[in-house]
């Protein structure tokens, strides 16, 4: 089994799978205690929908892919914010929309073509060096800016007027949150593919919420889980040839399971029987 | 020191988009009051709190905190703290109680100033002040509701405000978390002098803590003292 990372382009996946691991699932914290995850979806099928269009015309894959999934970021956050929809119900409409321009593009091309559906299911086998070195660029923005970020995202995580109250700019911060979630989408779709790139922002944090009562623990856990499942999901497709984007999916799947079977809140509220403790 | 006038509004008329939630609203507010506000749902009590915490710009009318327009200077908002209704917060959150009064240094310590140990001994007794401090280190999910909101008080305590804004802080509690909170706002303008205007539909909280009550029904209805607005009420 240890003859198979005597491949380099093993190595380059490896390292594609740790880095993109770690980024979907720093942000899936914000995801999941913001309840975006529907948001995380609809962006990943704008993105989808500029790269058909790329493909489409022999543009940049990753530029159009970019380019449709701020402009859906920034719809979204408009009608939300001065429209009268609500972030759901936008997200909804322009899922619906731009998986509808995804449909048209691949109609209108005169062959079947697999790179493209290579941007629906992930082939991180296939990232190259160039691949790899904007993935690197990609996660120590995005965690720069997180990190630099931390106290005002985690009080517009807890509350929103209270952190508007203290002075924090709201819409700014809810527009910047949501044009990180599409450029790391974007870095995503090679890996794991539109359909799976979700849940790499749903399942480490939802794990990880299991597993511990601090936001900064929440964090590095959900890393950690991220990058594990990203790491052993595709070892195992190496070694058994099954679809890498899936088996890291699952190996998400079997940390949920587990962080849920083993939560330590679920002990707490079995030893209190679900009454809070008045002192 | 204490200013005299720390809150003025002048012919407020406030709203959103197609809906005005108030009309000429015209009152003023002492440094040490205890001020409840009243009204129906919608009448436009949480759209007053909201322009009081310069979160929503008038349509028309003057708005002054300790003398400075909100909108102009906003290192005046930071007299102001705000206990939001329980409800709107998610109950689950990750959270050390710690973490949570933590938040409330946010306009003093923004983004990167790190937090030492003067801002530790405040955390510890902004939630001394509110009989939390034995429980430093306890998961915010852990609590009771009572406790949640002791807690959201001390974040706003924390700050060290001249005025501070509670919206319904006794709503969804039981009667000896109310009996709590009661007594904690009371200690505050009693004992500490701290300005406090509370929104509320409590009965029991109103007739036992309220100095003033003003009734907002898109216009000021009543402005007058806690005593003449039950007598008024009982006619």
């Amino acid at each position: 089994m240890l003859a198979i990372f005597e491949y380099t382009f093993l190595w380059r996946s490896l390292a594609a799978a740790v880095l993109i691991g770690s980024l979907c699932s720093f942000l899936g914290v914000f995801v999941v205690l913001k309840g975006l995850s529907f948001v995380g979806a609809g962006i990943a099928h704008g993105a989808f929908a500029g790269v058909a269009l790329a493909f489409l015309i022999g543009a940049n894959p990753f530029m159009m892919g970019l380019l449709f999934s701020l402009i859906m970021v920034w719809l979204i956050g408009i009608s939300s914010r001065k429209g009268n929809l609500n972030v759901d119900a936008s997200t909804g409409i322009l899922f619906a929309v731009t998986m509808a321009l995804a449909v048209l593009f691949i109609g209108m091309m005169r062959q079947y073509n697999t790179e493209l559906f290579g941007f629906l299911f992930g082939n991180i086998l296939a990232v190259s060096g160039q691949d790899l070195y904007y993935m690197g660029l990609v996660v120590i923005g995005v965690f720069t800016v997180l990190i630099l970020g931390y106290r005002a995202f985690y009080y517009w995580a807890f509350d929103e007027t209270m952190a508007q109250a203290s002075g924090i700019p709201l819409p700014q911060i809810f527009f910047l949150f949501l044009s990180l979630l599409a450029v790391s989408i974007v870095a995503s779709l090679k890996v794991v593919g539109e359909l799976l790139v979700t849940a790499f922002m749903v399942i480490p944090a939802s794990s990880a919420y299991q597993l511990t009562y601090s936001l900064r623990r929440m964090i590095v856990i959900s890393i950690f889980l991220g990058a594990l499942a990203s790491l052993v999901g595709l070892i195992i497709s190496f070694v058994w040839d099954v679809p890498s984007g899936a088996s890291i999916v699952l190996i998400l799947g079997l940390e949920f399971l587990l962080s849920t079977l083993f939560s330590p809140k679920k002990r707490h509220f079995r030893r209190g029987r679900g009454e809070k403790i008045e002192r | 020191m204490l200013q005299k006038n720390l809150l003025v509004m002048n012919k407020v008329t406030a709203g959103y988009p197609g809906h005005l939630a108030l009309k000429d609203i015209t009152f003023q507010v002492d440094a040490g009051e205890a001020i409840a506000i009243v009204g129906p749902n919608g009448g436009g009590k949480s759209t007053l709190l909201k322009v009081i915490m310069g979160l929503l710009t008038p349509f028309s009318g003057e708005v002054l905190i300790l003398g400075e327009n909100p909108y102009k200077n906003r290192l005046v908002k930071r007299a102001i703290a705000y206990l939001p209704q329980q409800s709107a917060i998610n109950p689950h959150f990750p959270a050390l109680i710690e973490d949570i009064v933590q938040l409330g240094l946010y306009s003093e310590i923004g983004l990167l100033k790190p937090v030492d140990k003067s801002h530790q001994k405040r955390i510890h007794e902004a939630l001394d002040e509110v009989d939390m401090l034995g429980m430093l280190g306890e998961p915010y999910e852990h609590l009771s509701g009572g406790q949640k909101q002791r807690v959201l008080i001390a974040r706003a305590l924390v700050s060290k405000p001249q005025l501070l804004l509670l919206d319904e802080p006794t709503t969804g509690l039981d009667l000896p978390s109310q009996k709590g909170i009661l007594q904690i706002v009371k200690n505050l303008t009693v004992a500490d002098k701290l300005t406090v205007i509370a929104v509320t539909h409590d009965q029991f909280f109103l007739k036992n803590w309220a100095e003033r009550i003003l009734r907002i029904e898109q216009v000021l209805s009543f402005n007058g003292t806690a005593n003449s607005y039950f007598e008024r009420r009982e006619d």
